[in-house]
C-alpha cells in the first residue's frame, strides 16, 4: 500500500499527474458514455416489453374474434330453427318437440367436438336459455358447476350482436353469448364457455425469457387462472415497475404492462422481472462505483483493467438485448403483415360482394326469363300429361275392356290383373289374385316352366316362344288349359313381364272334336270305299247261304249250320254299317218319332239282362216330344249307353239312370253344347261307376277306342253313337268324375209333327212271289247267279247277265221280253243307272230296280233321276229283294 | 258360424306350421338364417344396415349360421314367414291359402298385433312404440297438450278428427280400423305404397293426415322439419317384437335368450341410440 503513494516527482511526477489526469478525464467520459449507453438498452428492453405485449393482445383480439363466427354460425343451425318452427306449430314436448331437442343437443355437442386448438377444446360448456330463463338443452349435461345458476343472467335480448362476456367465478369464466331470434322475436340465448387452458396456451409465455409471464383479466382484475387485484390499477399503455416477494421473501423488482384486448371485457397483462430489462443495477450505481474507481484507479491498472471488463460485460449484454429487439420486431412486422394481408382480403371480399350483386343481378334478370320460358314448358308439360293421362285412361279401358286375360307381375307376383283375368280363372275381384305369386294359379308341374320363362323373358338371355300352352287353375280347384303369353316391360321404373292368359278349353274342345270328325271321316271315306266290294261278298255269303235253307227241309241237320252262316253275315253287314254310320256314310230315312216307346222297349229289354246289382231309376216324361230319327237308330243309341254304363257297374253296382225329357236349351247352355238353342228332348244315362279320367274321356267317341278288355267291345260304339246323334242335327255331352260316375246327356232338336207311333212288327214268315219275267244283271258271277236262283226261287222267270252292255243288247232286241230288270250299279263299261236311263229310252215305264253297295245320298239321289223305281242297298238278302221285287211290280206302271 | 270358421282356420294354421317352419336345429344344419323384412324406418334401412337388420346379424352370427336378407313387403310379411296366406279378421285370421315359406324370423319393426299373435309367436318385446297422428304442418287440427294420461291424450285426438282425413295402411299397425278412427268422424283412406311414403304422401298433399309410429314419426320429423307436425297419440302405447314360425320354439326362445344379453351388455342400447337416439328421451321406461 505505502508502494502505491509513493508518488513520483519531477518530470516523472509531472507526467504521471498529467497521465492520471488523462487517465481520470478518460476513466470519466468512459462512465459518462456507459451510463448513456445502460439508459438507452433498458430503454429498448421496455418498449420492446410493451410491443410484445400489445402483440399478443391484438392475437388474443383475433381468437375472440372467431369465437364470435363460430357462435354466429352455431346460431344458423337449421336443428334450432327446425325446434323453433314445431315449437310454433304446437307440438308438445311428450310428443314429437323432445326429439327436435335432442338433435340441438347432438349440434351440441358436436360443436364442442370439432372446435379444438392443437388438441385441447376451446369450449368446455354451451347451454341454451329460453327466454323464461330455462336451459333447454346443456352440453354436456349434469355439470355440477352450472347447477344453481341463474341463466336469466345470460339473457341478452337488447344486445343484438354476439358478444365476449365475463361472469366473476373462481377462477373467473369467459363466454360467448348470442342472442337467438324467430320469426324477428327473441326466443333465447346461446352461451358457450371458451376453455380457459386454450386461451392460455394462445397467450404463452416468451420463449426468449422463461420468466414472462401473461396474465388474461377483466376490468376488475380477475383473471383466467387465477384472482387477482391488480388489474384495475393499471393505467394502460404505461410499463409499470413493481417490488414483487419471491418464495425466499426477496424483493424482487418487477415490470407490469396491460393491453386492452379488442372488443372484449378483458385486458392482457404481462409481468416480467426488471433484470430481465437492462439488468439488476440502477443506471447510477455504476457511476458511483466508477467515481470509486477513478479514485482508486491510481492504485493500478488492474482496477482500471476490471472496470475496462466491467464495460465489456455490459456491451455484451447490449447486444444480447439488441438481438432480442430484433427479433421482436421482426415479429411484430410479421403481425402487421397479416393484418394488412387480412385488410387486403377483406377489401377483396368486399370487391368480389360487389361482383357477386351484379351477378345476381343479371342472373335474376336472366332466371326470370328462365322462369317464362319454364312456366311454357310447365303448362306444354301439362297439357302433355293431359293427353298422357287421357291416352293412359284409354288404355286403361281398353285393357279393363279386353276379352283376354291382361296380368303384370314384378318380383314374382301379380301387380296388376284386367277382369277378363279374373273371370278366366273363376275369381270374383282382382283382389283376390293381385299380390299372390305368379305360379300360384297354375297346374303344380307346369310352375317351374312358368317361372323359366318369365326369368328368361326377364333376362332377355334367349328367345323365349310368343306363347305357350299350359295347364291353369281355376279358383275351385279344376284344372284347365290355357294359352300364355307374355313381354318384359318396364312397370313404375321396374322391370316386369307383361302376360297374356287365354282360356283355351273351348278351343281345344273343338280341336278334339274336329280330330274325332276327321276320324270318322276318313274311317267313312274308307268304309265307303270297301262297302260295296264287301257288301257283295255279304250278298253271296248271306244269299247262298238262304237258298240253301230254302231248299232244305226244317229238320236238316244242316239247318243250325247254315244258321250260322247267316247269323255271321249279318253281323258282318251290321257291322259295315256300323262302320258306315260312324263316319256318317249313311243316309236314313228318317221321319218324326216319339222316342219314348223305343226307351220303354230298351229298358224292358235291359231289366231281363242287367244284374240286380245294378238298380234302375227311370224318370220319363211321357209328354217328351217328337224327334225326326230313325227308330232302329235310337234303339241302337240307348243300348249301347246303357250297355256301357252296366259294363261301368259290373263289380260293385250302382244306380243306372235314364231320363227323358223335354227341355228348353238357352243360348248359354247351347255354347256350351254347341247345339242350336230351342226346344229339345233330353235323353239322360248315368251310372254311379269309377268314371273316367280327363284322358279318357277326350277319346271317347274316338273309333276303335276301348278300355274294355280284348273281346269286350269293339271301340265303335260310342263313335257310332256320336255319328247317328250328330247326323240328326243333335249333341251328345258327357260328365264324369273319377269314383262317382259318368252321365251322358243327348240332345235331339224336338219337332211339332205328328210321329208314327213306334212299331216294333215282326216281318213276315212268308216272302211274297211272282210268276213275272225279271232281267238280272250284275257282272260279279256270284251274285248274278245268285240272284238268279233266290228269285227263281221265289217262282219268278229270270234271265241272269253278266254284262251291262249283253244286258241291253237282250232289252233292246225286245222290250217286252222282261217285266222288271234289276240291275247293279257299279259295272264296267256302262253304270246300272246308265244302263237304266238306255232301257227307258227304248221303253219309258219300264220298271227297274238298281242296287248298290254306295249308300250315299248323291248315289241314291242319282239312281232316282234315272226314273228307276227304287233302291236296295247291298247287301241283297231274299227278304229285302222279295219284297221290293213285289213292291215295284204291284206299283204298276207310272205308279 | 264364422266363430267356428275362425277357430277351423286356426287349427289349420297351427297343422300347416307344423308342416313348413323351421326350427333351430334345422337352420343350423342348413347353415343360412332368413331374416324376412320391409325397409323401413331406421329398422331396416334398406342400405344394408339399420336396428333390426344388425341385431340378426348378431344373433346369425350367436347361432354359427349364415345371415341372409329376404326382403318382403307388409301385405306378404306374415304369410311368407308361416306359409300361409292370411286375413286379418277382427282379431283373427282367415286362410285364403297355401303359399311359399321364404323365411325364418321376421325383424322390421313389427308392431304385436292381436290378429298377427294368431298367426306368428313374438320374441319378448324388442321396442316400445305408439301410433300417433301426424298431420301437414297447415292442417286445421292443432297438436294437443298432454294431459298425462295416454288415455285422455287418445281421446283429445280423436275429438279433433271428425272432417278431416286419415292415411292408413291396411292389415298394418297403421290401420285405421285398429283404432276406431272413423267411429271418431275421421275419413279415413288405405295406402297402397309402402310405409316409408306415407308421410310424403301428406306433404304433397295427397292427405292432410297419417298415421306413424312413434320411432318413424321421429324420423320423419327430421326428414320434413317446418312441413309437418304431430298431432298426438292414437293408440296406448304398443311394443314391437320379431316374429317367429309358430312351431320354432327353439329358435324363439334362443333369441330371447341372446336379447337378453345384448341388454345387460349394453349391445342393444348402442345399437338404439345409433339409430333412434330420441328413444330414450320419449320411452325412458322401456330402456331403464
Amino acid at each position: 500500500m505505502g508502494h502505491l503513494l509513493d508518488w513520483p516527482r519531477g518530470r516523472a511526477g509531472i507526467v504521471l499527474v498529467g497521465t492520471t489526469l488523462l487517465l481520470i478525464v478518460f476513466i470519466g467520459f468512459l462512465l459518462v458514455a456507459t451510463v448513456l449507453s445502460h439508459r438507452r438498452v433498458q430503454h429498448f428492453a421496455r418498449e420492446q416489453f410493451r410491443r410484445d405485449t400489445e402483440g399478443k393482445a391484438m392475437a388474443l383480439s383475433y381468437y375472440f374474434s372467431e369465437r364470435k363466427n363460430d357462435l354466429k354460425n352455431l346460431a344458423e343451425s337449421p336443428a334450432i330453427l327446425s325446434f323453433f318452427e314445431n315449437k310454433a306449430l304446437g307440438m308438445s314436448m311428450e310428443y314429437g318437440l323432445a326429439a327436435s331437442l335432442l338433435r340441438i343437443s347432438e349440434i351440441f355437442q358436436a360443436f364442442l367436438n370439432e372446435r379444438r386448438m392443437e388438441g385441447n377444446p376451446i369450449y368446455s360448456d354451451i347451454v341454451f336459455i329460453d327466454t323464461e330463463g330455462k336451459a333447454l338443452v346443456t352440453v354436456p349435461e349434469g355439470k355440477e358447476r352450472r347447477a344453481g345458476m341463474n341463466w336469466k343472467d345470460f339473457l341478452q335480448p337488447e344486445q343484438p350482436d354476439v358478444a365476449i362476456i365475463v361472469e366473476h367465478e373462481d377462477p373467473l369464466a369467459v363466454m360467448c353469448s348470442i342472442p337467438y331470434f324467430f320469426k324477428s322475436l327473441y326466443a333465447g340465448q346461446i352461451v358457450a364457455w371458451i376453455s380457459a387452458e386454450a386461451t392460455e396456451d394462445l397467450a404463452g409465455a416468451d420463449k426468449t425469457s422463461s420468466r414472462l409471464r401473461y396474465l388474461i383479466c377483466d376490468r376488475h382484475g380477475f383473471s383466467l387462472g387465477s384472482k387477482s387485484g391488480q388489474g384495475d390499477t393499471l393505467k394502460p399503455d404505461v410499463v409499470h415497475r413493481f417490488d414483487e416477494n419471491n418464495a425466499n421473501g426477496a424483493s424482487t423488482e418487477t415490470l407490469v404492462f396491460s393491453a386492452r384486448i379488442k372488443d372484449t371485457p378483458l385486458s392482457l397483462i404481462s409481468v416480467l422481472p426488471a433484470s430481465e430489462v437492462g439488468g439488476g443495477a440502477s443506471v447510477w450505481h455504476l457511476p458511483l462505483g466508477m467515481g470509486t474507481l477513478a479514485v482508486l484507479i491510481l492504485c493500478g491498472t488492474v482496477l482500471a483493467y476490471r472496470v475496462n471488463t466491467q464495460r465489456l460485460v455490459l456491451n455484451t449484454r447490449l447486444e444480447e438485448a439488441s438481438r432480442a429487439r430484433e427479433e421482436i420486431e421482426a415479429k411484430n412486422r410479421a403481425m402487421n403483415s397479416e393484418i394488412v394481408e387480412r385488410r387486403k382480403a377483406e377489401e377483396a371480399l368486399k370487391e368480389l360482394s360487389t361482383e357477386l350483386e351484379e351477378m345476381v343481378a343479371r342472373r335474376t334478370a336472366a332466371l326470370s326469363t328462365t322462369i317464362e320460358e319454364l312456366n311454357q314448358e310447365v303448362k306444354e308439360r301439362k297439357q302433355a300429361e293431359e293427353r298422357l293421362k287421357a291416352s293412359e285412361a284409354k288404355t286403361r279401358r281398353i285393357i279393363e275392356a279386353a276379352p283376354v286375360g291382361i296380368c303384370i307381375h314384378q318380383q314374382g307376383r301379380y301387380v296388376y290383373v284386367n277382369p277378363a283375368f279374373v273371370e278366366v280363372f273363376g275369381y270374383e275381384n282382382v283382389h283376390e289374385i293381385e299380390g299372390q305369386p305368379v305360379e300360384s294359379l297354375f297346374f303344380p308341374e307346369d310352375r317351374d316352366l312358368v317361372r323359366e320363362r318369365g326369368r328368361v323373358r326377364l333376362a332377355a338371355e334367349k328367345e323365349v316362344p310368343l306363347t305357350y300352352e299350359i295347364r291353369a287353375l281355376k279358383k275351385e280347384g279344376k284344372v284347365f288349359p290355357v294359352v300364355l303369353g307374355g313381354a318384359a316391360i318396364d312397370y313404375d321404373g321396374e322391370p316386369a313381364i307383361l302376360g297374356f292368359v287365354m282360356d283355351v278349353s273351348a278351343e281345344r274342345d273343338l280341336r278334339r272334336q274336329l280330330l274325332a270328325s276327321q276320324k270318322m271321316e276318313a274311317l267313312g271315306t274308307l268304309a265307303g270305299g270297301i262297302a260295296h266290294d264287301f257288301n257283295n261278298i255279304l250278298s253271296a255269303v248271306i244269299g247262298y247261304a238262304e237258298l240253301a235253307r230254302m231248299k232244305l227241309p226244317k229238320e236238316s241237320d244242316v239247318m243250325p249250320d247254315l244258321d250260322e252262316v247267316r247269323k255271321a253275315g249279318d253281323r258282318a253287314k251290321n257291322l259295315v254299317k256300323q262302320i258306315l254310320t260312324a263316319g256318317r256314310q249313311t243316309e236314313e230315312e228318317c221321319g218324326p218319332m216319339k222316342p219314348i216307346f223305343i226307351v220303354k222297349e230298351v229298358l224292358k229289354l235291359l231289366r231281363a239282362s242287367i244284374p240286380t246289382s245294378i238298380q234302375f231309376d227311370e224318370k220319363l216324361d211321357k209328354d217328351a216330344g217328337d224327334i225326326l230319327a230313325d227308330s232302329t237308330r235310337i234303339h241302337q243309341i240307348l243300348m249301347n249307353l246303357c250297355t256301357n254304363a252296366r259294363h261301368a257297374m259290373r263289380e260293385k253296382g250302382g244306380i243306372l239312370t235314364v231320363r227323358l225329357e223335354n227341355v228348353e236349351v238357352d243360348p248359354d247352355d247351347a255354347r256350351a253344347i254347341r247345339i242350336d238353342p230351342g226346344p229339345s228332348v233330353r235323353l239322360t244315362v248315368g251310372d254311379t261307376g269309377p268314371g273316367m279320367a280327363p284322358e279318357v274321356m277326350d277319346r271317347i267317341f274316338e273309333p276303335y277306342y276301348t278300355t274294355k278288355e280284348k273281346g269286350e267291345g269293339t271301340g265303335l260304339g260310342l263313335a257310332v253313337v256320336h255319328g247317328i246323334i250328330e247326323s240328326y242335327g243333335g249333341k251328345i255331352a258327357v260328365y264324369s268324375e273319377p269314383e262317382k260316375g259318368t252321365t251322358f246327356h243327348v240332345y235331339f232338336p224336338r219337332i211339332d209333327a205328328p210321329s208314327q207311333e213306334a212299331a216294333g212288327a215282326a216281318a213276315p214268315a212268308v216272302l211274297p212271289t211272282g210268276a213275272e219275267r225279271i232281267l238280272f244283271v250284275d257282272d260279279e258271277a256270284p251274285l248274278a247267279k245268285l240272284g238268279k236262283r233266290v228269285l227263281e226261287n221265289l217262282v219268278y222267270k229270270v234271265t241272269a247277265l253278266r254284262s251291262s252292255m249283253e244286258a241291253l243288247r237282250h232289252f233292246s232286241e225286245d222290250p217286252n221280253r222282261s217285266d222288271l230288270v234289276i240291275t247293279d250299279l257299279t259295272m264296267p263299261d256302262m253304270t246300272g243307272d246308265r244302263l237304266a236311263q238306255e232301257m227307258l229310252k227304248i221303253r219309258p215305264g219300264m220298271p227297274i230296280i238298281i242296287y248298290s253297295g254306295f249308300v250315299e245320298k248323291s248315289v241314291r239321289q242319282r239312281v232316282k233321276s234315272t226314273g228307276a223305281r227304287a233302291f236296295i242297298e247291298k247287301p241283297l238278302t231274299a227278304e229285302k229283294l222279295a219284297r221290293t221285287v213285289r213292291e215295284v211290280l204291284d206299283r204298276g206302271i207310272g205308279g | 258360424m264364422a266363430i267356428r270358421a275362425l277357430l277351423a282356420a286356426g287349427v289349420l294354421l297351427m297343422a300347416a306350421g307344423l308342416a313348413y317352419g323351421d326350427d333351430l336345429a334345422e337352420i343350423k344344419e342348413r347353415g343360412v338364417l332368413r331374416h324376412l323384412g320391409i325397409p323401413y324406418a331406421g329398422f331396416v334401412t334398406g342400405s344394408g344396415d339399420g336396428l333390426d337388420v344388425e341385431m340378426v346379424r348378431l344373433f346369425a352370427k350367436e347361432i354359427g349360421v349364415e345371415y341372409r336378407f329376404v326382403e318382403t313387403d307388409w301385405q306378404h310379411v306374415i304369410e311368407d314367414l308361416c306359409g300361409k296366406k292370411v286375413k286379418p279378421a277382427g282379431d283373427d285370421v282367415e286362410i285364403l291359402g297355401e303359399v311359399p315359406v321364404r323365411g325364418d324370423l321376421i325383424a322390421s319393426g313389427l308392431t304385436v298385433l292381436s290378429w298377427r299373435e294368431k298367426a306368428v309367436s313374438y320374441s319378448v318385446p324388442t321396442f316400445p312404440t305408439q301410433i300417433w297422428l301426424v298431420a301437414r304442418a297447415d292442417s286445421g287440427m292443432k297438436p294437443i297438450q298432454p294431459a298425462g294420461d295416454p288415455d285422455k291424450d287418445v281421446a283429445a285426438v280423436k275429438a279433433l278428427l271428425k272432417g278431416h282425413n286419415v292415411l292408413g295402411m291396411a292389415d298394418t299397425c297403421l290401420d285405421p280400423s285398429l283404432y276406431g278412427l272413423k267411429e271418431a268422424g275421421a275419413e279415413t283412406r288405405l295406402f297402397t305404397g309402402n310405409l316409408n311414403e306415407l308421410v310424403p304422401a301428406i306433404v304433397k298433399g295427397d292427405a292432410e293426415s297419417v298415421l306413424q309410429d312413434a320411432a318413424d314419426a321421429l324420423v320423419a320429423l327430421r326428414k320434413w322439419p317446418g312441413e309437418i307436425k304431430v298431432i298426438g297419440p292414437v293408440s296406448p302405447l304398443q311394443q314391437m317384437a320379431y316374429a317367429f314360425p309358430k312351431d320354432s320354439p327353439e329358435l324363439r326362445d334362443a333369441f330371447n335368450r341372446f336379447f337378453e344379453r345384448c341388454r345387460k351388455d349394453g349391445t342393444y342400447v348402442g345399437l338404439v341410440r345409433k339409430y333412434y337416439p330420441a328413444a330414450f328421451s320419449f320411452f325412458p321406461e322401456f330402456f331403464k
